[in-house]
């Protein structure tokens, strides 16, 4: 049964003792012989007789050894093996071209495995749940809606509970920024209520004491707590006795019911869970979608049948309840889709196909010094060929040294990746990486290791095959009698060299550009915030407690009014102003709007735009001039009519060559009771996030008409706005005592945070960039030298014959010269196309950026010229007389 | 041995010596091969030295085993054994050896009256 295993073992094992077992059987066969002999001379033989004849009667012992070796072993692995041992002695017996080889392919390698462990943090693994395959987010989805959000009303998801087939657990949760006291200054903490088989769902369990009972989500009785680990360690020291004990959470008193550990970072900014009490109200609330939904998928449906149930009861739903949910349908999307960094996908793959591009490089350097040495090998395979080894045994001989280098290459890439995820890592400033979902799975692991084993195996191949197989000659006596020296590639290899140049420049030009125009996006980026002078502006943000005080407009309105005055008022302060979401503050702010007599045609068309609402001195500060009409001033308050202004793009798309003030439009659908703003002016563009190209469309609203029950605020200062933090604090304290305030920066430091992933795939652009330009550089180099070598005959007798120097540099020139052109004929469209692509992805990418695209080129090709001039001259140098004498 | 002789010739040669080493306990490679050669009555005219390509493979397979012993002769020898899994093997196929004709049935024979 297991005959095949023990065999297979029993062989694997000899392989292992293979000197040993040799001894053995030759002494078995020694003794064999002895008895054969004695049995013949007691037979009546002489000696001499007796030996002979036992011989014949054994056979021979030099077969018997080698078919006794053959049966012992595995003759496909030994002489795999001893291809490896001869390949281990050529690359040993050259250093130079082992380590060049080896290093080129490293870059390549260790560049690939790096953004790939990124890749899967970033994509494959952004929350680290133990059955994330089989988790799910739920949500309500409207027709034509242009927004994924996984939101549900309560009513809804009750409803869903209550009918689904499909989940073992479905569990809703909404976000809440409580302030959390009791431990410390007030401190703002990200929590979320959730329903009572949350954890369930997710399928994790706590590390200290437990979570919500079933009961636990009714009012009344929910005033308990589950601490993240990273919270439990940063406010509360670890305390081991920390299960019953009370926090106060927005001045209630909750119980400490357990901590959860370092693993569950779901939702991933997520500090503690509250449950989730739906009051009687809220349980029969259709309209307000302010719930998501996780779910975790019941054994045996996958979720196509799972989505295909969900729209089935939101039908039925949308029939039964048609003033609430008509036009909604459900969805049901991975829990991996939802929980990975927004936006990151398409820079992995960016980068992803950079490192690739730099790999291609690589390969095509170590194919041209494979075939520059197959070349000079060509006797010795010749004479292999001759002693009777098959074409198949020659070309695995190569392609074992091939992918040996490639698997050295491999082992020096994964140090660099290590090196190279360091640094990634040190980079990130620790308060960012509870945002980024996935940061903290970035490493190498198995996975990571087994990508760059077969990345080393194909590049390994990749590189080999050309040579290996080039190499084999099936006329040997035409290689024989050749002379060793003058054995060039012939003119197939020739072509084939030339073809590795051609794809190289294009590779290297493509890379560059797209590194070129990435890197001068992202400074494009930096520049257009200068205005701002983000240096000298101190931002701080702050929530209002959900508290019937704060539930009154008017209240708010005042709230702001007084904290703005006494920011203003400190001293080092020039100016206070507050809008509800700074450029590059991660807020964006999008909602719904309606221009007065041009109602949306339907609900694809509906109008979205960035919302802000701002004070009076908002465009001053940021240095944002007004075009047109009027700014808000202070008396655009809570009585008189409620005036907006609007972006000078969003002018420029709903009033074209018009002016929009004077028109009405209103925040939210067409038929909502909010009320309609006249427009007063025109504002200058703001970028406000950099996921696109053009300004975001906007409207502003003075804060006193619209006050929301978030604000930011910010600090004109004369000198270093850090000396003002404090003061900032105690000037909110002097208004509100315990109203926490978070995110207490500069506008430099929120640009740059916020800009942060940008910079990675900036930098690492460049990286991959410089890593192109170089190889590419020492791979046009490598052929030109190679050929110059091979025509130093050629050479000479131009030089014999009276050519000028100049006349052999122009020579050498020209040949490089047409293959870089053909590269740049190759690489210029195909840079084009990925100027398109990142265009796309970062505002201040333009795909006609003439300037990137003239000084890349000129950068590669004053490289690629240099690497054809150095062997140019020293072919200039060839003394004619030693060039003759070469043959 | 040349790889084109057949199977059969492989597997009837397996079976003699897992047959000898049965009947006739631990014997080394030259024992065995005069033991085989007796009681074919020279029917298998091949190289003594061909018996040890059957004995790896019994080996791989663990049908047998091998010790270093002292022979007759006070020589270093390795002896072969069969093992447990061996003589399982055996008895399992007794009924197809049944079958196998001729030369086959005349060695277990002559083997089981010597």
């Amino acid at each position: 049964m297991f005959d095949w295993l023990r065999i297979l073992t029993s062989k694997a094992r000899a392989l292992l003792s293979k000197r040993h077992l040799d001894e053995d059987f030759a002494e078995e066969l020694q003794t064999h012989l002895a008895s054969l002999t004695e049995e013949n001379i007691s037979g009546g033989m002489t000696l001499e007789e007796a030996s002979r004849a036992a011989r014949l009667r054994l056979g021979g012992l030099t077969q018997l050894q080698e078919a006794h070796r053959e049966h012992r072993g595995l003759p496909m692995v030994e002489t795999f093996f001893q291809d490896i041992r001869y390949t281990v002695r050529t690359l040993r017996n050259n250093p130079g071209f082992t380590l060049v080889a080896v290093l080129t392919l490293a870059l390549g390698i260790g560049a690939n495995t790096a953004i790939f462990s990124m890749a899967q943090g970033f994509l494959l693994k952004p929350v680290s749940l133990p059955h994330l395959d089989r988790l799910v987010a739920i949500g309500e989805l409207q027709a034509h809606d242009m927004n994924d959000a996984i939101r549900v009303s309560p009513a809804n998801y009750l409803d869903w509970a209550s009918q689904t087939r499909s989940f073992d657990h479905i569990s809703a949760f909404y976000w809440e920024s409580v302030n959390l006291s009791g431990v410390g200054a007030p401190q703002e903490a990200q929590g979320i209520h959730v329903s009572t088989d949350f954890f369930e769902a997710l399928g994790v369990k706590p590390l200290l004491g437990r979570t919500f009972l079933p009961a636990e989500d009714q009012a009344g009785h929910d005033q308990e707590v589950v601490l993240t680990r990273g919270l439990w360690e940063r406010q509360f020291g670890g305390d081991p006795n920390i299960v019953g004990k009370t926090v106060r959470i927005n001045s209630r008193s909750y119980m400490v019911l357990g901590v959860m550990d370092q693993d569950c970072k779901f939702p991933q900014t997520v500090e503690l869970w509250l449950p989730l009490a739906l009051e009687p109200k809220a349980q029969h609330n259709r309209s307000d979608r302010y719930l998501q939904a996780v779910a975790y998928l019941r054994p045996g449906v996958d979720r196509k049948q799972a989505a295909a149930e969900m729209k089935t009861i939101a039908h039925r739903l949308s029939d039964l309840y048609p003033e609430t949910n008509r036009d909604w349908t459900a969805q049901v999307i991975p829990l991996r889709d939802y929980a990975m960094f927004r936006g990151s996908a398409p820079f992995m793959f960016l980068l992803m196909g950079a490192v690739g591009f730099v790999l291609l490089i690589a390969c095509a350097n170590v194919a041209n010094l494979l075939f520059a040495r197959a070349t000079g090998r060509r006797r010795e395979i010749a004479i292999r060929a001759a002693l009777g080894a098959t074409r198949w045994r020659v070309v695995r001989q190569l392609l074992s040294e091939s992918l040996l280098l490639g698997l050295l290459g491999a082992g020096a890439g994964l140090l660099l990746a290590q090196w190279a995820i360091f640094l990634i890592l040190a980079n990130m400033p620790p308060e960012l990486e509870r945002f980024v979902a996935g940061w903290d799975q970035i490493r190498l692991d198995g996975t990571v290791f087994v990508y760059a084993l077969a990345v080393a195996a194909a590049a390994g191949i990749l590189a080999g095959l050309a040579p290996a197989f080039h190499s084999w000659r099936p006329d040997l006596n035409a290689v024989l009698k050749e002379g060793a020296r003058n054995s060039s590639g012939g003119r197939s290899g020739n072509r084939l060299r030339n073809a590795f140049v051609v794809a190289q420049v294009s590779l290297a030009l493509v890379l560059m550009v797209g590194a070129g125009l990435m890197v001068g996006g992202f400074r494009a980026l930096l520049d257009t915030n200068r205005r701002f002078q983000p240096e000298s502006l101190l931002t701080l943000r702050l929530i209002l407690p959900d508290s019937p005080t704060y539930k009154n407009p008017h209240r708010r309105a005042a709230f702001y009014d007084q904290t703005l005055k006494e920011l203003a008022a400190l001293p080092g302060v020039r100016s206070a102003t507050l809008v509800t979401g700074f450029p590059f503050s991660g807020l964006l702010n999008n909602g719904l709007f309606n221009i007065e007599g041009q109602p949306a045609t339907d609900a694809g068309a509906q109008r979205y735009a960035v919302i802000k609402d701002i004070s009076p001195n908002y465009f001053e500060v940021m240095g944002a001039p007004l075009i047109e009409g009027r700014a808000f001033s202070d008396l655009d308050g809570t009585d008189s009519p409620p005036v907006a202004l609007v972006s000078g793009r969003l002018a420029k798309v709903y009033w074209p060559n018009r002016s929009p003030v004077g028109h009405r439009i209103k925040v939210g659908a067409q038929d909502s009771p909010d009320p309609w703003l006249t427009i007063v002016g025109v504002a200058d563009d703001i970028k406000y996030a950099w996921p696109s190209a053009l300004p975001e469309l906007t409207v502003y609203r003075p804060y006193r008409q619209a006050p929301e029950n978030f604000m930011a605020f910010g600090l004109r200062t004369d000198g270093d706005p850090a000396t003002l933090v404090s003061a900032a604090r105690f000037a909110v304290a002097r208004v509100r005592p315990d109203q926490p305030i978070f995110e207490v920066k500069t506008m430099d430091r929120v640009i740059h945070d916020n800009t942060l992933p940008i910079a990675y795939t900036a930098v690492m652009m460049a990286v991959a960039g410089v890593l192109a330009l170089l190889l590419a550089s020492i791979g046009v180099y490598g052929v030109m030298a190679y050929s110059v070598a091979e025509r130093t005959h050629e050479i000479g007798v131009r030089i014999v014959v009276g050519a000028r120097p100049a006349e052999v540099v122009r020579l050498v020139l020209t040949r490089g010269f047409q293959l870089m052109l053909l590269g740049f004929a190759f690489g210029l469209p195909c840079a084009y196309g990925l100027a398109h692509l990142e265009a796309n992805l970062l505002a201040g990418v333009s795909a006609r950026d003439f300037w990137t695209f003239s000084w890349v080129s000129g950068l590669l090709a004053v490289a690629s010229l240099l690497a054809c001039y150095i062997p140019a001259r020293r072919a200039v140098r060839v003394d004619p007389i030693l060039a003759l004498r070469y043959e | 041995m040349a790889a084109s002789k057949s199977e059969i010739l492989y597997g009837t040669l397996d079976l003699m010596v897992l047959r000898t080493l049965e009947a006739m306990g631990p014997l080394h490679g030259y024992g065995l091969a005069r033991r085989i050669e007796q009681i074919s009555e020279d029917a298998l005219q091949v190289n003594q030295g061909t018996i040890y390509a059957s004995l790896v493979r019994l080996q791989q397979r663990g049908w047998i085993s091998a010790a270093w012993g002292a022979s007759e002769n006070n020589r270093r020898a390795k002896f072969y054994s069969i093992t447990k899994i061996g003589r399982k093997q055996l008895s399992a196929e007794a009924a197809s050896w049944e079958k196998i004709s001729g030369i086959i049935a005349r060695v277990l024979q002559l083997g089981e009256r010597s």
